[in-house]
């Protein structure tokens, strides 16, 4: 038996236009929900309390995955599940299948969708973190029009994004970059949990250098990092001595104390998990030239 | 897969022994399985606690007006309305000053974060929830004391009057200073274990209510009916006015060996006279309800150059929480097995039990048995390495025989198989497998333990059981034994069915109510078997001699002639089926019931722990190996295969054997390498299940059981108990591994990231 024991309002709209006035009406304690695997817990826990829920999971134009000119475009209510077996992300969003594998259990991923996910703002969860090296946008809707958002500005702090009460991610676009390659490494002390560490990569070689590579990483901030200044460094090198480059990140990186996982300890992880994601990605990029 | 080595002659048994599916299985699988949380009465209350957030300050103040004007409200306690509200605490044996008692409601000060306070009683849990905020205690903080040995220092804040140290027992075995003086070899180390929780599916939950004879009946998830006398002290009743049944639980590991929900639905029945239920939230339960002590072990160790153990010198301080429970006992069990399963002449043990502010320590699966295995199994790989020997040729030489002494004093008795569980692990775990890149390396690891069962000889353990025959030939057992999981019921019928010749499924078993079937003990200690199998088989055996008895009554025959068999009774004229054998009884004025008790070995109890002749009744011994894969950039340790092998005298249910195994190596799994609970300065911070890592399937490894059986147990068919003995060698058999694998060896657990990178450090082999 739950604590959950607020009485609170459920609508399930058809559209979006529908989902927008069922938010802007419900104000400050609306919140949409659609797969429901990081609202029901944090219900379930006492940290969120809404008393109105609006379920934008059956809009049919929310569960789409297209091209579209230069990029991807994937609905809002896009499952991880989907996400690990749709051809079309298979082909231009490799990285998203990669990194939704990782998300939780085949049942969270069954019902967790990709909108969900950057919406929440988990500084661990897998996929805000790869949209940051995608340089993907949100695509954010309300009463005031719709707008892309890049993701990069997006992540504000733990479980904090640029997300206002009235507004809702539809879709999240990627630009198309073929001939990259991509990797994504995580870890957690047992299968399912929330990763501790975690990379996200993106290399292009050219000659058998490294002539673009894009790497973000979970559990040093309290959203997702870019390595900024590693992506430089490692531009021009060849793969050995670009992964060799990436050893000592443990001691560039600022990480707090928690007391689940020392500074120290997570530090180690993160730059075990960036070595790994760039090799990993060197290797797809590689198979692909 | 399960491996069988027997000695002997082959079984002759026709169910015992036998690898029957058990009982309950089916019905748990199907999820009909009636627990106590799925009862319910029309007209029922609920029941919850108010608990004290933070952990150590003076009440000031407390108010119950606010929450009594929530509708649906009907009580709010505080400890001044619990009749007797000191729940006293069992000292049999405990030397020292007089421990202090525990309280059902805390009234003048409260000693952890969680510690009861109030007790609301409502119709509904959503009127619970609301007037749980609005009961207004005012707290004074006080200093907090969280670690065990900053509080046994002069000055530190004192959890109880007079001292932070609620126990300590010694063993000086021999001349230890001077077999350290004399010895080539003296190796040494420091072990840490950390707190765990029982981390059991089912919460702590119960219903409760009064009936026509004025008995409150309660109805609990608990492992222990016999805490009904407690419970009736608590209300002020007599005894006989409270009666506890324990349907099937969904996990008990110690944790529902004391009291949890009971006396809290005893005074919410007492107080309405209406039904109530109590369920307890996992934060609840991890956050407050007792747990595995934590324990630092220092350990010297000196050994003759072949490697011949010549003496241990050895500190241990436990980390008791802030209620003594069962602290003295685990701490007296982590003493008996300080130095494992090998002989040594010169032991000193000294052993300490410090109160703090943190959760109270108490039982849990192993029971101080299992917390030193992590020490003595490094000490003598030490020691073999210093001798320059075979780790696996100094363990198998140092290893009890039958008639050595344990350094507490009491004989070996019987049979020790730790050199055939050693053989029969080493040779099932196969080859070596490859590591999966060039980061990641693959270690061995092998450890034995020891480990009583049944309880302390001066508890003077008693279980009784009740073999009838129905008119149809059907057999009835009445035990009062609380099944957790471990098969102890389908057990009873196993043994039921054996020795009076009838099919399993014609064996019904009434079991776990404390005011209708013969009471038999708490289910603990890896005792039920060993006492109620032996009270079954007694009363089995019995009613076997009645029922021959009255055949031999009405036809004449000498019961020397008659036997009982597949269907009835043999007799030179043909089979006489059970139901005429039965009439056959009542006719001639033979009963067709019986009812033993068994009564296991007692004794005086001790204080010095040197030439005790019986502490314990007897012991299960058991090897493990497992191999593990490090990642060297992660310190992440996969166990990749395990095995454990224990001499359990006579499997009764080769399936339960292997059950109670395989569940304890995942248990100890975790307790290996994820799961721990986290303080901060005596605040819980653990308080919901993401953040307690106990292992998934997918983090475990194939388990393969080996069962041995010397046939020299004291349990009923010679069986030894199984129930906690295989959690114990866990931690120590994968600390073994990491170590094979990259040179060093973690000494503290959980073995998370950080201590197995520094062993990576450490070995420069990554």
């Amino acid at each position: 038996m739950s604590d959950v024991l607020t009485t609170m309002a459920y609508e399930r709209a058809r559209s979006v236009p529908e989902a927008i006035v069922l938010l802007a009406e419900g104000g400050e304690d609306a919140r949409p929900i659609s797969g429901g695997q990081s609202l029901v817990p944090m219900m379930n826990l006492g940290l969120a309390a809404p008393a109105f829920l609006v379920d934008v999971s059956a809009i049919p134009g929310l569960r789409s995955v297209g091209v579209e000119g230069d990029h991807l475009v994937i609905g809002a209510a896009v499952t991880h599940a989907e996400l690990t077996s749709d051809p079309v992300i298979a082909e231009h969003a490799p990285l998203l299948a990669r990194a939704a594998a990782h998300i939780g259990s085949q049942r969270i991923r069954n019902r967790g969708t990709i909108g969900g996910s950057v919406a929440h703002g988990d500084a661990a969860a897998e996929l805000p973190v790869s949209c940051h090296v995608l340089d993907a946008d949100y695509q954010v809707e309300s009463r005031a029009g719709a707008e892309w958002r890049p993701a990069r500005a997006f992540s504000l702090g733990y479980y904090q994004t640029d997300l206002a009460p009235g507004e809702l991610v539809t879709a999240v676009r990627v630009p198309l970059r073929p001939g990259h390659g991509w990797g994504f490494q995580e870890y957690s002390r047992r299968s399912g949990d929330f990763a501790l560490a975690s990379a996200a990569a993106g290399v292009a070689l050219d000659g058998g250098r490294i002539s673009s590579v894009a790497i973000g990483v979970t559990g040093a901030a309290d959203r997702p990092l870019r390595l900024d200044a590693v992506e430089q460094r490692l531009t021009g090198l060849t793969v050995e001595e670009g992964v060799r480059s990436i050893t000592g990140l443990a001691g560039e990186l600022d990480v707090a104390d928690d007391p689940y996982c020392g500074a120290s300890e997570r530090a180690r992880l993160i730059e075990a998990m960036a070595v790994r994601a760039v090799r990993e990605a060197c290797a797809d990029a590689r198979r692909d030239q | 897969m399960t491996e069988t080595l027997s000695s002997r002659t082959a079984s002759t048994t026709r169910v015992v022994n036998q690898a029957v599916p058990r009982r309950d299985s089916h019905e748990k699988l199907r999820g009909r399985t009636r627990y106590a949380g799925d009862v319910d009465i029309a007209g029922q209350l609920h029941a919850r606690l108010v608990r004290s957030p933070v952990p150590s300050a003076r009440i000031v103040a407390r108010d119950a007006s606010a929450a009594l004007q929530v509708p649906g409200v009907v009580a709010v306690l505080f400890g001044e309305d619990v009749p007797n509200n000191e729940i006293p605490t069992n000292t049999a044996g405990i030397k020292g000053r007089p421990l202090p008692p525990s309280w059902v409601l805390a009234v003048e000060r409260v000693r952890y974060h969680g510690e009861p306070v109030a007790l609301i009683v409502a119709e509904s849990p959503r009127a619970l929830a609301a007037a749980e905020a609005l009961v207004e205690v005012e707290y004074d903080v006080l200093p907090v004391v969280s670690d065990p040995e900053r509080a046994l220092e002069p000055g530190s804040p004192e959890v109880h009057e007079g001292g932070n140290l609620l126990s300590q027992w010694r063993i000086d075995r021999g001349d230890v200073d001077r077999a350290f003086a004399e010895a080539p070899i003296v190796v040494e180390g420091s072990y840490e274990a950390q707190v765990v929780d029982h981390a059991y599916l089912e919460l702590e939950t119960g219903i409760g209510w009064l009936d026509d004879e004025g008995v409150i009946n309660i109805k609990a998830s608990t492992q222990e009916i016999e805490h009904y006398r407690r419970i009736a002290h608590i209300v002020g009743l007599p005894d006989s006015k409270v009666r506890v049944q324990a349907p099937y639980l969904g996990g008990g590991f110690g944790g529902k060996e004391d009291m949890t929900v009971e006396p809290y639905i005893a005074l919410a029945v007492q107080r309405t006279g209406r039904p109530v239920k109590m369920v307890w939230s996992r934060q609840e339960s991890l956050t407050a309800r007792a747990k595995r002590h934590p324990v630092r072990m220092r350990y010297r160790t000196a050994a003759a150059a072949d490697g011949t153990l010549l003496a241990h010198d050895i500190e241990i301080v436990s980390d008791a929480g802030a209620y003594p429970l069962l602290s003295g006992f685990v701490l007296l069990y982590i003493t008996l097995n300080a130095a494992g399963p090998y002989r040594c002449d010169n032991v000193r043990v000294h052993s300490r039990a410090a109160y703090t502010n943190n959760t109270p320590g108490s039982a849990f699966r192993g029971f101080g048995g299992m917390q030193p295995v992590l020490a003595y199994e490094a000490q003598i790989d030490r020691v073999a390495d210093a001798a320059g020997r075979d780790r696996v040729e100094v363990r198998k030489a140092n290893a009890f025989v039958v008639g050595d002494r344990i350094p507490a004093g009491q004989r070996i008795e019987t049979a020790v198989w730790l050199p055939q569980c050693i053989d029969a692990v080493l040779e099932a775990i196969g080859p070596r497998p490859e590591p999966s890149s060039p980061e990641h390396r693959v270690g061995l690891g092998l450890a034995c333990n020891v480990q009583p069962y049944g309880r302390v000889a001066w508890m003077n353990d008693s279980a009784s059981a009740w073999v009838g025959c129905e008119r149809d030939g059907g057999v009835v057992v009445r035990c009062g034994v609380p099944d957790v999981g471990g098969g102890q019921v389908s057990s009873l019928a196993q043994i039921a069915a054996e020795v009076l010749h009838v099919p399993m499924d014609s064996v019904t078993v009434h079991f776990g109510d404390s005011a209708r079937t013969p009471l038999a003990g708490r289910t603990t200690a890896t005792r039920q078997l060993y006492m109620s199998g032996n009270a079954v088989l007694s009363a089995a055996e019995e009613l076997r001699g009645q029922l021959l008895e009255g055949v031999a009554q009405v036809t004449g025959q000498p019961v020397s002639e008659l036997t009982l068999t597949e269907g009835g009774v043999l007799t030179p004229g043909g089979v006489v089926p059970l139901a005429e054998v039965v009439a056959m009884c009542l006719a001639s004025g033979v009963a067709i019931n019986a009812m033993r008790t068994y009564f296991a070995p007692t004794g005086e109890p001790v204080t010095e722990l040197v030439d005790s002749e019986r502490i314990v009744p007897d012991f299960t011994f058991g090897a493990h190996a497992a191999y593990v894969e490090v990642d060297t950039r992660t310190g992440q340790v996969r166990p990749l295969r395990y095995v454990a092998a224990h001499d359990v005298g006579r499997a009764i249910n080769p399936l339960s054997v292997r059950g109670q195994i395989q569940g304890a190596v995942v248990q100890g799994i975790g307790y290996a390498l994820t799961e721990r609970i986290v303080y901060d300065e005596g605040v819980n911070l653990t308080g919901a299940f993401y953040q307690y890592a106990i292992p998934t399937a997918a983090d475990c490894p194939e388990i393969e059981v080996a069962i041995l059986e010397s046939g020299e147990g004291v349990g009923p068919f010679h069986a030894r108990g199984i129930g906690e003995p295989p959690i114990g060698p866990c931690a120590a058999t994968l600390a073994s591994a990491v170590e094979d694998a990259v040179g060093a060896r973690p000494a503290t657990l959980p073995m998370l990231a950080e201590t197995v990178l520094a062993c990576v450090d450490q070995g420069g082999r990554a």
